[in-house]
């Protein structure tokens, strides 16, 4: 099977030519099927840049990017917005929300986007609200919600077109311990129980030990990092978040 | 998209207020400028239409009935009615007079009509008698409510005086009033012995008005011949063509003004999502769909508008012509379509701006925490 998400020899720089900023330096980086891949690394190390370009949000300076085998570059805004739509499931460090609507309907809004019919995408909506314990929350207004309950809803969200990756951006940050775990075991179940693949950017030491693989993002370079060693993914003391 | 739209809305109501305010006034002042330009079309054209002639007989160079310089021998008439083709024909007489009410001065079209023929008199008699004898004046409704000329008043000018005898209503052109005096009355009073200001003619049915029209006036130089919807028409023009370039000024402000509130809201609203926009466009939403959704919004805040500033207008009219006589506010069915259909332009080109902001938001934003 493709992997799901893949970087090959991806480079992003900002600024002038005369004076470029390098956030990403010829990455390449592959993510299977039912792996929770998480990305650490100091601030302003491009890990919210990395996350961007494999979520097609950001066509990176030079490099492919890969989304179940299909490659991002000849893909008009528009054909990118779909690979979004029905490929990537995103998770916010702030939830991000529609707060107009309800979490039924922040879930029918996206199902709808992807075509399809309103009693089957209340019906989905139903089933994954069901499976994060959230469907007695469906009629509430985000804002009425507490943090953990909404990044639920987010993950909720996020699984409702049934995607083939999971991008999360710091998806514990607003959370407490309690809740933060919560979360974390549900996007370990989503990679390890339904397949689909996490990659998630975090600068919580505590969720490392919900990773199948670290990667380590500084000066533009990445580098695996195994696991189960968490005086090694600290990294360099003088970056060291 | 549309419950989006919807919410998004009511969730800024205090904007969407002022913006469906904003768009509701540049309604009611387009519709209030077309509801004022149709019904002075109707007043300053409508009592020529009422007459029950076929052919206007004037002086050559007459351009209209209200600015009547006409003056005709009054045999032109005997000669005319002889004509194949001609059923009957009347005298009119048309000056605007001034007369005096005690210390107060009554501004008024002074028409002298054959009373025998009724023809050109009075279009319905509201109260009083129905036909002016000597000495006598019957005028017209809103003169009697804005000059507070009654039954029973006197009106004099020089030596002569004439006593309101009945109030008509039809005979408003916006700008002036009719007052009606037999024809004889009217000749002494302006010394018009023998000559008169049209010659009014009614035609057998099936006879040719033009050709009539074209007979008339090869045998009586110096005279020209209109049909009634021609005199209409004519008198229509000379009045209110001052004026359209004025009304259609200010309705284009008031175009470009409800362009400006809307967009400026739709915009600052736009700029305030911009996370949201951005939420949207990560989740899979694409440009167009974001597009739909601001135009959407500016659509909705426009019928809105649109019904606010309507409802305005028709409240408006059922009174407004008693506080101000020349504010007569006629909104035909046609207008509000148009109007709606300009409303609709209007929350259109409202939401280009903000869509182009739109259009720009970086999906990425929805990773800034």
């Amino acid at each position: 099977m493709e992997h799901p998400i893949e970087l090959a020899e991806v480079s992003q720089q900002f600024g002038s030519k005369e004076n470029p900023t390098h956030a990403l330096r010829a990455v390449s980086l592959a993510i299977p099927p039912k792996q929770v891949a998480i990305v650490m690394g100091p601030s302003g190390a491009g890990k919210s840049t990395l996350l961007a370009i494999a979520g097609a949000l950001r066509r990176p300076t030079s490099g492919e990017v890969l989304i179940d085998g299909v490659r991002l570059s000849g893909l008009s805004d528009s054909a990118m917005s779909d690979v979004r739509l029905r490929k990537i499931g995103f998770v916010f460090q702030e939830f991000n929300l529609l707060d107009a609507l309800t979490v039924m309907q922040n879930l029918e809004l996206v199902l709808m986007r992807a075509g399809v019919p309103k009693k089957q995408a209340d019906a989905r909506a139903t089933e994954i609200l069901s499976i994060l314990d959230m469907d007695h929350r469906r009629d509430a207004q985000p804002k009425t919600l507490s943090g953990g309950e909404r990044q639920r809803v987010a993950i909720a969200r996020a699984l409702v077109n049934n995607p083939i990756a999971i991008l999360a951006d710091e998806p514990t940050a607003s959370l407490d311990g309690v809740r933060g775990a919560e979360v974390m075991s549900l996007l370990q179940m989503i990679a390890h129980d339904m397949g689909t693949a996490v990659l998630m950017v975090s600068h919580d030491h505590r969720v490392l030990h919900y990773a199948d693989r670290i990667v380590w993002l500084e000066d533009g370079h990445l580098e695996d990092r195994e696991p189960p060693s968490m005086a090694g993914v600290s990294g360099p003391a003088s970056t060291a978040p | 998209m549309m419950l989006l739209a919807l919410r998004n809305l009511v969730s800024e109501k205090t904007r969407f207020a002022f913006s469906a305010a904003g768009i509701g006034f540049a309604v009611f002042l387009i519709t209030v400028l077309i509801g004022l330009y149709q019904g002075w079309n109707q007043k300053v054209g409508g009592f020529v239409e009422d007459v029950r002639t076929d052919l206007w007989v004037a002086r050559e160079g007459t351009t209209d009935f209200i600015n009547a310089a006409s003056i005709l021998p009054e045999d032109i008439g005997q000669d005319v009615a002889a004509r194949d083709g001609v059923a009957a024909t009347h005298p009119l007489i048309v000056r605007p007079m001034q007369f005096d009410k005690g210390d107060k001065r009554v501004e008024l079209h002074l028409i002298g009509y054959d009373t025998g023929s009724g023809t050109g008199g009075p279009v319905r008699i509201t109260k009083g008698k129905a036909e002016p004898g000597a000495g006598e004046i019957i005028i017209d409704d809103v003169l009697s409510k804005t000059s507070g000329v009654g039954v029973g008043d006197v009106l004099s000018s020089g030596d002569a005086s004439f006593t309101v005898v009945g109030i008509a209503s039809g005979g408003n052109f916006a700008f002036t009033q009719a007052g009606f005096m037999d024809i004889e009355t009217a000749s002494d009073l302006l010394s018009m012995d023998g000559l008169v200001t049209f010659w009014l003619v009614g035609l057998d049915d099936g006879a040719d008005a033009t050709a009539i029209g074209q007979d008339i006036m090869g045998a009586h130089q110096g005279s020209t011949v209109f049909t009634s919807a021609e005199f209409a028409s004519a008198t229509r023009h000379r009045i209110l063509d001052n004026v359209v370039p004025i009304i259609g000024l200010i309705v284009g402000l008031a175009f470009i003004v409800g362009i400006a509130v809307t967009s400026l809201t739709i915009y600052t609203a736009t700029v305030e999502k911009t996370r949201e926009f951005g939420i949207m466009k990560a989740v899979g939403f694409n440009n167009r769909d974001l597009y739909r959704l601001v135009l959407i919004q500016s659509f909705i805040t426009g019928i809105v508008g649109f019904v606010v500033g309507v409802a305005l207008t028709l409240v408006l009219s059922q009174f407004i012509d008693q506080l101000v006589a020349q504010f007569i506010v006629y909104v035909r069915p046609i207008d509000i379509a148009l109007v709606l259909v300009s409303t609709m332009v209007m929350a259109g080109a409202a939401a280009i701006v903000p869509a182009r902001r739109v259009g720009a938001v970086d999906p990425a934003v929805a990773f800034k925490g």
